[in-house]
């Protein structure tokens, strides 16, 4: 069924109607959201049940977002059958990623098909397609009711459990009760909130966005990743055209406290990005730039770290960014919203229940959030370090993203261990600190090597080092952590 | 004629309109002139002038009119009241005199001539020529005046050590390495200067011998130091020395090898060193290296604001000129300083871990590296109009690397060598150890550090960065110590420094700027021109066209208003760092381009934002 995501929405009712009761309430309608209610609606082997997915934007939310999706992901969207519509759509199979060091180094290639046992590409597309595809697609679902342009205001509670939503319908407020609640309203989710979830969320910074036709990028379908100025640059396609050309998407990772504002800022990325990027694309880019600030401000989104807050409670679910998000280096976000989807719809699936009974109970989803809670951690440790080392921040952290290239020039089986933890293919605790303890090693063995300089002093070296070794061993508690999440026994869960 | 009120949509006619055409114009002037070889760029006292008129009698380095021009801005240059000349802070300074002196007696001065007879008493009275420095000590040993044991001896030894030593001749600064490795040549040569000999310059104690000099330090390292120089001295007697003359081979190559492309040695002095090494070497005068090195010493000579011919110490230097490039908007120009961005790493690269770039203390100069010129440089090529070019682009990322890469471990920058002020040869207890480094006062660090930071801020970097935050410590750690005694442009320049790095709530920001308004003066100035042109740049960062911003830019227009076009191009001058005996060089063009700096980036500022205001 070909989608064609520039069409105009269905018209809705003027007055949408809600049912009383639904078997899933679904907040948010972006990636996790759609895929959730996809997986739990071929997860119904009765076909009786109802799903209803509310979102706060008619449309799509302004904010660009996450375009990026590892292959694990891409093999959950190709099962939940979202993968033909988004290709036909313009959405790009992506070989891997291409990693450069600064603008005049060799690029290095980290390749999905080194990897064994699992796709060979992953996939990326513009949030508003990936958005806009997933929507009419599970509209088209029988057993699923979309309603987008309505906010949950509150949550109903039956004693300690979560029993529906309050939708707040102009100035109706409109009760709806579910066996199950799930949050995918993302980082900032408004769900977890009202569930009295606590989170330790903090604001990271910007990322300002711009689009480019058939970028100059060193591997043109890979997702390139280039350091040396003050953040990291990706740029990476989003959209296969009909005429040949590729739309690619170029992201800045700004500071917290932002240099500029306005039409300024798109100054400040000419400054303090634009001489960091090789030759062509720096053109290319100071081109695009110059274009979208002569018309409106650049695409802005803010950058979270939300370490992983409980990811249920009676009741509900939380799934996506709303479980737990890290900054978007790693490209890792969205993959794990499709991990819990698959997750969750296989809980689903597991339950025999008729149509009647309640069909995910709290036993499923005790298990959901043991599954979620094995992966996540791995990803959130992976992502704060290498967004730690990648911005460069301090000698600790230059000197080991120093030694991750050193790391992965040495030998493609080190390339292919780094990406399979980075892209979810790879959670086993024993590899996580095997990789974890080459890394740290290479650190302290590049620190004392200068890359120029014959007769670099021996303090500097040392200092090097010293800070490598201090940022290795502030991590230390987050690798325990991420070993514990692995082999943490299910009944010591709360 | 008095400043007349700035107001807003200026036209043609109007005097900051009329200020900035005339400036710029004088800017031009300005850097035709230092093209051409007619003016110099940084102007130093008689000495490198009295040491070419020397040289001249070996190397054939004047004509007789500028031999003659050269003996006139000599005796024209000495104190009427004292008989002494000075260095260009005013002060009485034996060395400038003892060379002065003698230059004038190599050009067929009568001993007895009243204004010699005034300088040899003024030599008397500042110790005799024995007690000047080094470079004057060189210049007697090498006429045979005095013995080569009046200098100390560095043992051959050390031109054989691995460079990564700490002891090894290429761990010391620049410019002393240039001189160091010259002298060692000359002092293992038996050839000698024809020159008439000053002995008059030198005290005689009661018994009519001369006072040798004392090399080390007093105490008890330094007396252990002068039998360990003794002893060394009595070592070259041994006949058949091996090491020895294996070391006199490498410091001979090594000053074969460490000409620049521009003919020189770092700057005029180790020049003329190096010429007199190779000439001892055998080197005849149609040797290729001779010639470019005479060809040099050349273009470093023009003429001073009095229209005076001296001996520079370098040809145009890249800050002179880049500063000269910005004022005047000269986009052929600015182009050019593009293209004489450093391509290879030299020395200044053994210590620094990164690719070459950055700018050369003067164009050709590929080995030298000079943090002041880069950071000249970087605020020059932001009037590039053709600026969003890859060549441009990739000159800044290049400049942006080296300058965070010759950062000191506790934050701030050196001029040319990263370790340049800590040379392990110089903890030595010998008399002149210092000049083996070269150190920059703290204040010079802290303006140095201010404006390197200023420019890595516009490439992107703030005060989240560790590098920027280290150097930023730096700066506060001095002005907690000493921020009250600061010049008026380093309170310039860290005020354009906290602006760029910091947020307008700083509070370091607040207290810099406060210390920059409490020294305007009633007329408006900061003191001479160039400080009020730097204060109303700083006064500009922190707070835009302000009122005190605004009465700094109208007692800088009324000076350019009442300067007349023969006087404009000298309306202000000030200081820069030297090398060596000529420790501080008169900047004469940096009143004019500092006010069209200044006066643009107000002119600028009144224009985006409607008119001045009225706040402050």
């Amino acid at each position: 069924m070909p989608l064609d995501p520039e069409s105009t929405p269905r018209p809705r009712p003027e007055t949408p109607t809600f049912a009383a009761h639904y078997d899933v309430v679904i907040v948010g309608a972006g990636v996790a959201g759609c895929a959730v209610a996809q997986s739990l609606a071929l997860a119904d082997k009765t076909g009786q049940r109802n799903i209803l997915v509310v979102d706060l934007h008619k449309d799509v939310s302004p904010r660009f977002s996450g375009e990026m999706i590892h292959p694990k992901g891409a093999d959950v969207l190709d099962q939940l059958g979202f993968y033909e519509p988004l290709r036909q759509a313009g959405a790009v199979d992506v070989p891997g990623f291409s990693v450069l060091e600064h603008a005049g180094a060799e690029a290095l290639e980290l390749r999905y098909d080194d990897l064994q046992h699992q796709r060979p590409m992953g996939l990326s597309v513009h949030h508003k397609t990936l958005i806009r595809v997933m929507r009419r697609f599970i509209e088209a679902r029988p057993n699923i009711s979309l309603r987008a342009g309505f906010r949950v205001v509150d949550l109903l509670r039956e004693g300690d459990r979560v029993g529906g939503v309050v939708i707040k319908d102009g100035s109706n407020l409109i009760e709806v009760s579910a066996d199950l609640v799930v949050a995918a309203d993302g980082k900032a989710s408004s769900t977890r909130k009202l569930a009295g979830i606590i989170d330790e969320r903090t604001c990271l910074g910007f990322t300002a966005g711009v689009e480019i036709v058939d970028a100059a990028v060193p591997h043109p379908m890979a997702a390139n990743v280039i350091l040396g100025a003050v953040g990291p640059v990706l740029c990476y396609p989003i959209e296969s055209r009909g005429d040949g050309s590729v739309v690619y998407r170029m992201t800045f990772d700004l500071p917290n406290d932002l240099p500029a504002k306005g039409r300024d800022l798109g100054r400040y990325i000419q400054q303090a990005f634009v001489p960091y990027l090789p030759q062509r694309l720096a053109e290319q880019t100071h081109a695009a730039i110059e274009a979208r600030i002569a018309s409106a401000p650049l695409e802005m989104a803010p950058t979270f770290n939300l370490p992983a807050p409980p990811a249920s409670r009676p009741g509900l679910c939380l799934v996506g960014d709303a479980a737990g998000c890290s900054h978007p280096i790693t490209a890792s976000g969205m993959t794990m919203g499709l991990l819990d989807a698959l997750t969750l719809g296989e809980q689903a699936r597991q339950r025999e229940a008729s149509a009647g009974k309640v069909w995910i109970d709290e036993r499923a989803i005790r298990r959901y959030r043991a599954q979620h809670d094995r992966y996540v951690p791995t990803r959130q440790a992976l992502a704060d370090a290498i967004y730690e080392s990648f911005r460069g921040e301090g000698v600790g952290a230059r000197a080991i993203q120093k030694a991750l290239f050193s790391y992965w020039r040495a030998s493609p089986a080190n390339r292919r261990r780094s990406l399979a933890l980075l892209s979810c293919a790879e959670g086993r605790p024993r590899v996580f600190l095997s990789e974890y303890l080459r890394a740290a090693g290479h650190a302290v063995r590049t620190g004392m090597r200068p890359d120029y300089a014959p007769h670099y002093p021996m303090s500097d070296r040392l200092r090097r080092v010293g800070g490598a070794v201090e940022m290795a061993r502030s991590k230390l508690g987050l690798v325990a952590e991420v070993a514990w999440a692995q082999v943490r026994p299910g009944w010591i869960r709360t | 004629m008095p400043a007349q009120p700035l107001s807003q949509g200026v036209t043609v006619e109007q005097p900051l309109e009329r200020s900035l055409s005339r400036t710029q114009r004088a800017a031009r002037d300005w850097l035709g002139q230092l093209d051409a070889g007619v003016r110099v760029g940084l102007v130093p006292d008689v000495g490198p002038t009295a040491e070419v008129v020397l040289a001249d009698r070996v190397l054939g380095l004047l004509d007789l009119g500028e031999r003659r021009d050269l003996l006139a801005h000599i005796r024209e240059r000495q104190d009427a009241e004292t008989g002494s000349w000075s260095n260009t802070l005013g002060e009485a300074d034996l060395s400038v005199s003892a060379l002065a002196y003698w230059a004038l007696l190599a050009g067929g001065d009568d001993r007895e001539a009243e204004w010699m007879v005034a300088g040899r008493r003024a030599v008397y009275r500042l110790g005799g020529a024995q007690r000047a420095d080094f470079h004057v000590r060189l210049w007697l040993a090498l006429s045979g005046m005095t013995p080569w044991s009046w200098l100390p001896a560095i043992p051959a030894e050390l031109w054989l050590l691995p460079e990564h030593m700490a002891l090894s001749p290429q761990r010391i600064a620049a410019w002393a390495r240039n001189l160091l490795t010259a002298y060692h040549v000359l002092s293992t040569t038996p050839a000698r200067l024809h020159l008439p000999t000053p002995d008059e310059l030198l005290l005689a104690g009661a018994d009519g011998q001369t006072i040798p000099p004392r090399l080390t330090r007093p105490g008890f390292s330094g007396d252990l130091l002068q039998a360990f120089d003794r002893l060394i001295k009595l070592s070259r007697k041994l006949p058949h020395n091996l090491v020895r003359s294996s070391a006199r081979r490498t410091a001979a190559d090594l000053v074969r090898d460490n000409q620049q492309e521009n003919g020189g040695w770092f700057s005029v002095r180790p020049t003329l060193a190096s010429l007199l090494a190779l000439r001892s070497q055998g080197a005849t005068s149609d040797d290729p290296k001779l010639r470019r090195g005479i060809e040099y010493v050349t273009r470093c000579r023009g003429r001073n604001a009095t229209g005076a011919l001296v001996q520079g110490l370098t040809g145009p230097p890249t800050t002179v000129r880049a500063s000269l490039l910005q004022a005047a908007g000269e986009q052929e120009g600015l182009v050019a300083l593009l293209e004489a961005e450093i391509d290879r790493r030299g020395p200044w690269a053994a210590r620094a871990d990164t690719y070459a770039g950055g700018w050369p203390l003067e164009a050709g100069q590929e080995d030298y590296l000079d943090v002041d010129a880069t950071i000249c440089a970087l605020s020059a090529l932001r009037g590039l109009e053709d600026r969003d070019t890859p060549r441009t682009w990739g000159a800044l990322r290049r400049a942006g690397n080296v300058l965070f890469a010759m950062q000191e471990a506790d934050g701030r920058f050196p001029r040319f060598e990263r370790g340049e002020d800590s040379v392990p040869l110089a903890s030595l207890p010998w008399a002149e150890a210092d000049r083996l480094c070269f150190c920059s006062d703290a204040e010079t660090s802290v303006s140095r550090t201010a404006a390197a930071l200023t420019q890595l801020a516009g490439l992107g970097w703030r005060a989240e960065d560790d590098r920027v935050k280290k150097g930023m410590k730096y700066i506060e750690r001095n002005l907690e110590l000493e921020g009250n005694r600061w010049s008026i442009q380093t309170r310039a320049t860290v005020g354009r420094c906290v602006a760029a790095v910091f947020e307008p709530q700083s509070e370091l920001r607040a207290r810099v700027e406060q210390s920059l308004r409490s020294r305007q003066r009633e007329d408006g100035s900061f003191g001479t021109v160039v400080d009020t042109a730097r204060a109303l740049g700083g006064l500009l960062a922190l707070d835009g066209p302000c009122v005190q911003a605004q009465r700094a830019a109208r007692f800088l227009v009324d000076v350019v208003e009442r300067s007349d076009s023969s006087s404009i191009a000298d309306i202000g001058s000030s200081t820069a760092r030297g090398f060596g005996t000529s420790r501080t060089l008169v900047d004469e063009s940096a009143g004019v381009r500092e006010t069209r700096i200044a006066l643009g980036e107000y002119h600028d500022l009144i224009q985006n934002t409607g008119h001045p205001r009225s706040g402050g």
